[in-house]
């Protein structure tokens, strides 16, 4: 794992041109991405946008149209053996027979991956307590909650201690509470040195969740990087909110318009809202110019512009 | 017990297939109708109605009889495997109600589809020689052997927790009562004692109609009367035990596979006569595994080992009966071949369908395409399913083949001198069987890849196997008018070649494509979860 990485790193992932139609529609066109080990790397976009179709690719599912993609160095084309053994991959689908116990199943994929007889159980029951499920081992799979089998899926992911981790959609369908457990557990994942791309729609958990984020739209990349710089590079400059007395509103944007380097001001739910032409403007210099004419200035605050809203923009919510 | 009956016609009332069931009810009676009218009246001219009647009569009381056990055989196994069997029993019903309820709901499907055929079945008093007593005894037999059927599905059902182990174990007792009579009487005459009549026609519904049919009414008419009050009693015997153990079972809803020791004296551990302990089956799964994955996915079935099995220890019992029975026609092993002939059928089919079953359960269910993702290789897959799929059939299959070695042996150290022709069409009739059974594997396989129904894909490998040469058989002996010896050669030429043109192109494009056909294959086209 980490500890023993190799001197000269190679990305995770790292995509040249990666392109898949279908026929004439085109999935996945011209995908140049390289996530670092260590990410817990966030993968966005609407429905069809293409996030299935790259996933599968690295996952060896899939040959590119053109292109290529390299996991942990290897090429996923020519190299597909030596991927899959690096690779911990989860559709978006079970994928369980429903017949068998827990157990079973998993020791049905561990020797799939060929885990020798004698270390199986321990590497079994090692994925089920990571995943939470130990007290479910001799339980059937059909038996199993939705969310239990998401987690059963995780588990098979993690029993040949992939590095890097593919989920597609890891918590569509999971309660408030198990997308929370969900989230805490590739937290502790990341933590023990593995790369995590996961796909998903649930923006705010990505949020929090992720260090860096990619936002793919009708199968083009529109941002890749960290999770705070989206809002720099797809909205056009900050935005403050400025709460100043009742009845002194159409002042205060009379003094904040004669300022620098503003862009817009205008009104909103009883706020002002001040945007900004770069994030190089001073704020100060407005809350300065309301206080020195006079005017009594209740609130001064930075935009949170959350990721839902970067996504909301930046997509205009067609669908291929 | 009102609730339980309304909400399951509620539910039963969503489902398309209960109109579905009430046509091919309706519909398969009218095709053999439109048969007999058509196809045998031109020839043999005007018939009477007593063949058709009869005809029909055997159809429906076998249809019933395993139809019976198909609709009942889920009604508490799906209560326990969602868990609802308990929420039942914290209402104020009672064990009684729940089984009446089940059995009232789960019933009326069959029952609706045994109504709709009657009027097919009537049809045949219109061709005269059948009466309306006649009719009316047919539809009461009907009627007792459902109710006996569904009886026989509920209780099993109350004791497994998976429908096939329910449906399974219940065909195997039905198929034991319609041979009991049988061994019975095998069983008499071996102490030399000379069986009455009723007992060899008593326990099965089939055997029952045969006598009363011959017979009809006039030489005994108590008989009908013995046999409808023998299904009666042990349907309700069946209700007895199925509300006895409905009371128990909810209890374990946990699904763990707690094993229950086998213990002759309590009938609720009979079922692990089926199932294995625990410990065995996790030692058979280490070993299996390291053979490949899918061989232990395979042979991991109890009940789908013993399956081929079943149809040779029935092929045995069969020709024993017909020792028993008859003695001039089986003295020249025609009763024999007879028998073997359908047992190779019946084994070739049973061989395609586990094979297509197998594939299109892992396509389905996603878990193939997750094996393709592992390190695991098409190369050794392949060699899972094959393995696996030979361990299930190979013992049967060199049983089968030892089976005619003896019959042959036997036949001609009775008869001094051997007809020679038998021999010969008995040798290419095994080489066939074993090159068959090479071959549709493979074909199978293949073919299950792209159809989401086994049923359908054992049937094309079916009629590539067995019809496509059997065709080209016919049409160039009908043709050439070569000698004997050359029959046989031609036959078994065909064959081989049939069967590896088929085995081998359909290994090649399983090595070659099944990785891509079951991911692309995979998005396409399956809904999932
Ligand atoms: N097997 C296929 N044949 C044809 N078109 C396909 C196939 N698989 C995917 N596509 C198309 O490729 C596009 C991208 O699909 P993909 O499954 O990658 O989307 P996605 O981002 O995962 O969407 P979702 O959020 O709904 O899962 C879609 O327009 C889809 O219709
Ligand atoms: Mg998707």
């Amino acid at each position: 794992m980490s500890d023993q990485a190799p001197p000269v790193l190679t990305p995770a992932v790292h995509t040249v041109g990666l392109t898949r139609t279908y026929g004439s529609m085109t999935a996945l066109s011209d995908l140049n991405l390289t996530v670092n080990r260590g990410d817990l790397f966030g993968f966005i976009g609407s429905n069809g946008a293409g996030k299935t179709t790259s996933l599968r690719i690295l996952a060896t599912f899939l040959t590119p149209t053109s292109g290529t993609a390299k996991v942990l160095g290897c090429d996923v084309v020519t190299q597909s053996d030596e991927v899959r053994h690096l690779i911990g991959y989860m559709p978006d689908f079970f994928g369980v027979y429903k017949d068998m116990e827990v157990t079973e199943y998993l020791d049905f994929f561990a020797a799939c991956y060929k885990i020798p007889s004698a270390s199986r159980d321990k590497t079994v029951s090692d994925v089920l307590e990571l995943v939470g499920l130990s007290e479910k081992k001799g339980a059937l799979i059909g038996a199993l909650s939705r969310g239990m089998q998401q987690r059963l899926g995780l588990a098979r992911v993690l029993i040949h201690d992939p590095q890097l981790l593919l989920l597609d959609e890891p918590a569509s369908g999971l309660d408030p509470r198990a997308r929370i457990e969900m989230m805490a557990i590739l937290q502790e994942l990341q933590r023990l040195g593995k790369t995590i791309i996961i796909s998903s729609h649930i923006l705010s958990e990505l949020q929090s969740l992720c260090n860096r984020v990619a936002i793919i739209e009708k199968g083009k990349l529109i941002y890749a990087g960290p999770v705070q710089g989206v809002r720099d590079q797809m909205s056009e400059g900050p935005v403050y909110w400025v709460t100043v007395a009742h009845g002194t509103q159409a002042q205060a944007i009379e003094v904040i318009k004669r300022c620098d380097g503003i862009k817009e001001v205008e009104m909103a739910d009883g706020k002002i809202k001040v945007s900004l032409v770069s994030s190089e403007t001073d704020p100060a210099a407005i809350s300065g110019a309301l206080v020195t004419s006079g005017l009594r200035l209740l609130g001064f605050r930075e935009d949170e512009i959350g990721l839902e809203e970067v996504f909301m923009r930046v997509t205009r919510g067609d669908t291929q | 017990m009102l609730e339980v009956v309304e909400r399951e016609l509620r539910v039963a009332s969503r489902s398309r297939g209960i109109f579905a069931s009430r046509a091919v009810a309706a519909g398969i009676p009218l095709a053999i109708l439109l048969y007999y009218h058509l196809v045998m009246q031109s020839f043999y001219g005007r018939m009477s109605g007593s063949g058709l009647f009869n005809t029909l009569m055997y159809l429906a009381l076998f249809a019933v009889s395993f139809g019976g056990l198909r609709s009942t055989s889920d009604s508490i196994t799906s209560e326990k495997r969602e868990g609802t069997l308990g929420l039942l029993f914290l209402t104020a019903l009672s064990a009684t109600d729940v089984i009446a309820g089940k059995f009232a709901a789960y019933g009326l499907r069959s029952f609706y589809s045994l109504i709709a055929t009657l009027p097919m079945i009537a049809l045949s008093l219109l061709l005269g020689g059948v009466t309306g007593g006649e009719f009316l005894c047919g539809s009461l037999l009907l009627l007792n052997t459902l109710f006996f059927s569904l009886a026989l599905g509920l209780v099993c059902s109350t004791f497994f927790k998976r429908q096939n182990a329910a449906l399974g174990v219940a065909s195997a007792l039905m198929m034991v009562l319609m041979l009991a009579g049988f061994l019975v009487q095998a069983a008499l005459e071996w102490w030399q004692i000379r069986p009455p009549d009723v007992v060899v026609h008593l326990f099965s519904p089939l055997m029952a109609f045969a006598k009363i049919s011959n017979s009809f009414m006039g030489a005994d008419p108590q008989f009908f009367w013995i046999h409808v009050g023998f299904l009666q009693a042990l349907g309700w015997l069946c209700l007895l035990l199925a509300k006895r153990g409905v009371r128990e079972c909810w209890k374990e809803v946990v699904v763990a596979n707690t094993f229950t020791r086998m213990n002759w004296l309590n009938w609720r551990s009979w079922p692990s006569l089926l199932v294995e302990s625990s410990q065995s089956l996790a030692a058979y799964r280490n070993r299996a595994l390291s053979h490949s994955p899918y061989y232990w996915r395979v042979t991991r079935s109890k009940i789908l080992r013993m399956l081929p099995w079943s149809s040779v220890i029935l092929a045995v019992l069969a020709i024993c009966c017909g020792f028993v029975f008859d003695s001039g026609f089986v003295r020249q092993g025609g009763f024999a071949v007879f028998v073997l002939v359908i047992l190779h059928l019946v084994f070739r089919v049973m061989l395609a369908a586990s094979a297509a079953f197998v594939m299109v359960e892992d396509r389905l269910s996603g878990g193939l395409e997750l094996a393709l993702g592992t390190p695991l290789t098409v190369k050794r897959l392949l060699h899972g399913y094959y393995w696996g799929i030979w361990r299930n059939f190979g013992g049967p299959l060199a049983t089968i083949i030892l089976l005619e070695l003896a019959i042959f042996s036997w036949v001609a150290f009775i008869e001094a001198d051997l007809d020679k022709e038998m021999v010969r069409m008995m040798i290419c009739f095994c080489l066939n069987l074993v090159v068959d059974c090479l071959a549709i594997v493979p074909l199978t396989l293949w073919k299950a890849i792209d159809l989401n129904k086994p049923q359908h894909a054992a049937g094309i490998a079916g009629l590539r196997i067995l019809v496509v040469p059997g065709v080209l058989f016919v049409l160039l002996v009908s043709l050439a008018h070569p000698d004997g010896d050359s029959v046989a050669i031609i036959w078994v030429f065909i064959n081989f070649f049939n069967a590896l043109l088929n085995g081998g192109i359909s290994d090649r494009k399983l090595r070659d494509h099944l990785r891509e056909r079951v991911a692309s294959r995979f998005t396409a086209k399956i809904p999932l979860v």
